[in-house]
């Protein structure tokens, strides 16, 4: 039986059940209008949300492509600093012993560079691509999450409404319920998107820790090739 | 060819072996010849670059001091700047998440 028509039934019992209509009247009418407005608001809030998903995503790849222009031109300014240092090993050599010397030193450095750098070139790609697999992950979770609230905010609105059509329950019950599982949906939905947040932050933590252990070695067998052709060297130049 | 050589004893240390035309000089201690000032003396001595085992050393000791020095500026300096904000990088689509999820209110209805 419609609320309206319950509230006239049982008009003879008392004013508080013709209240009670009332109010039920009330909720149930604003119902429709309360989630309209909730929902004119849901599609400005998701597309803003989609775009800082896609922006998230660009920023990463805008600051990794300033850094590599960066580390190319440091990379540059470092072999022509090497080759300087080449050119005054050059004019030191006298003999011819001590000139193959200077070259094979020169041809090993210059190897180990191109081995760093394209080790190190490696795990900064291994590292993007794992930064920006987190980053999906992370959007996809809070999308998946709001999807659910949507869903179970849509759901309990309409299950209200339902309860208004049907009159079985009073106004403040349908409201109770109504409420209730707005603010579970929400609760859901809070922790769901913290968690992929959390999660992200601390994906890119592993993979940070990972590319400083990739680097830091490939620092070590760098530094050891030079410590090996630094002792040849000298030792052609009778200096060791 | 005879060369007329000049020695001046030095008391306790040797003696030094003046070449012909004293533009040279050999302590018979060290066996280190140098090269002496000629001329007359005014203005600035014009000593030629020295030249020789020891100046070859330093020399490769410096370069290759320079060029160690150039190689250990670690390309991880460059990569820790690069990556030390993509932790907090997702700070906007966080705070759009807040925002989208606070549209859902229940005091709403």
């Amino acid at each position: 039986m419609p609320a309206a028509a319950n509230a006239i039934a049982t008009r003879g019992t008392g004013v508080p059940a013709a209240i009670s209509a009332i109010a039920q009247s009330q909720f149930c009418t604003s119902l429709q209008t309360k989630a309209s407005n909730q929902n004119s608001k849901l599609s400005t809030l998701q597309t803003t949300l989609s775009t800082a998903e896609s922006k998230h995503t660009s920023t990463l790849q805008g600051n990794w492509s300033t850094a590599g222009t960066k580390l190319s031109g440091l990379q540059a300014q470092w072999q022509t600093d090497r080759n300087n240092e080449y050119a005054k090993l050059t004019s030191l050599a006298k003999t011819d012993a001590e000139k193959a010397a200077v070259t094979t030193f020169e041809t090993t450095v210059n190897t180990a560079i191109t081995t760093r750098e394209t080790a190190n070139g490696a795990a900064r790609t291994t590292y993007q691509n794992g930064v920006l697999a987190a980053a999906s992950t992370e959007a996809t979770s809070i999308n998946t999450a709001e999807s659910t609230l949507e869903s179970t905010v849509n759901g309990a609105i309409s299950t209200a409404e339902a309860s208004c059509q049907s009159g079985s329950s009073t106004a403040a019950s349908i409201e109770t319920t109504l409420k209730s599982a707005i603010t579970a949906g929400k609760q859901v939905y809070q922790t769901t998107t913290q968690s992929a947040r959390s999660t992200y932050k601390s994906a890119v933590t592993t993979l940070q820790n990972t590319e400083k252990a990739t680097i830091s070695q490939n620092d070590t067998t760098f530094e050891n090739t030079m410590q090996s052709a630094i002792t040849t060297l000298k030792t052609a130049f009778g200096t060791a | 060819m005879l060369i007329a050589v000049a020695v001046v004893v030095v008391a306790g240390s040797g003696y030094v072996v003046y070449s012909r035309n004293k533009s040279t000089k050999t302590n018979s201690s060290t066996g280190t010849t140098t090269q002496t000032q000629s001329g007359t003396n005014s203005g600035s001595p014009t000593l030629a670059t020295p030249t020789g085992q020891s100046n070859t050393a330093s020399g490769v000791a410096s370069a290759i001091n320079t060029l160690t020095t150039s190689l250990n500026t670690s390309e991880s300096s460059v990569y820790t700047q690069y990556n030390a904000n993509d932790q907090t990088s997702d700070a906007s689509l966080g705070a759009s998440a807040t925002n989208l999820g606070d549209n859902y209110n229940a005091n709403n209805f």
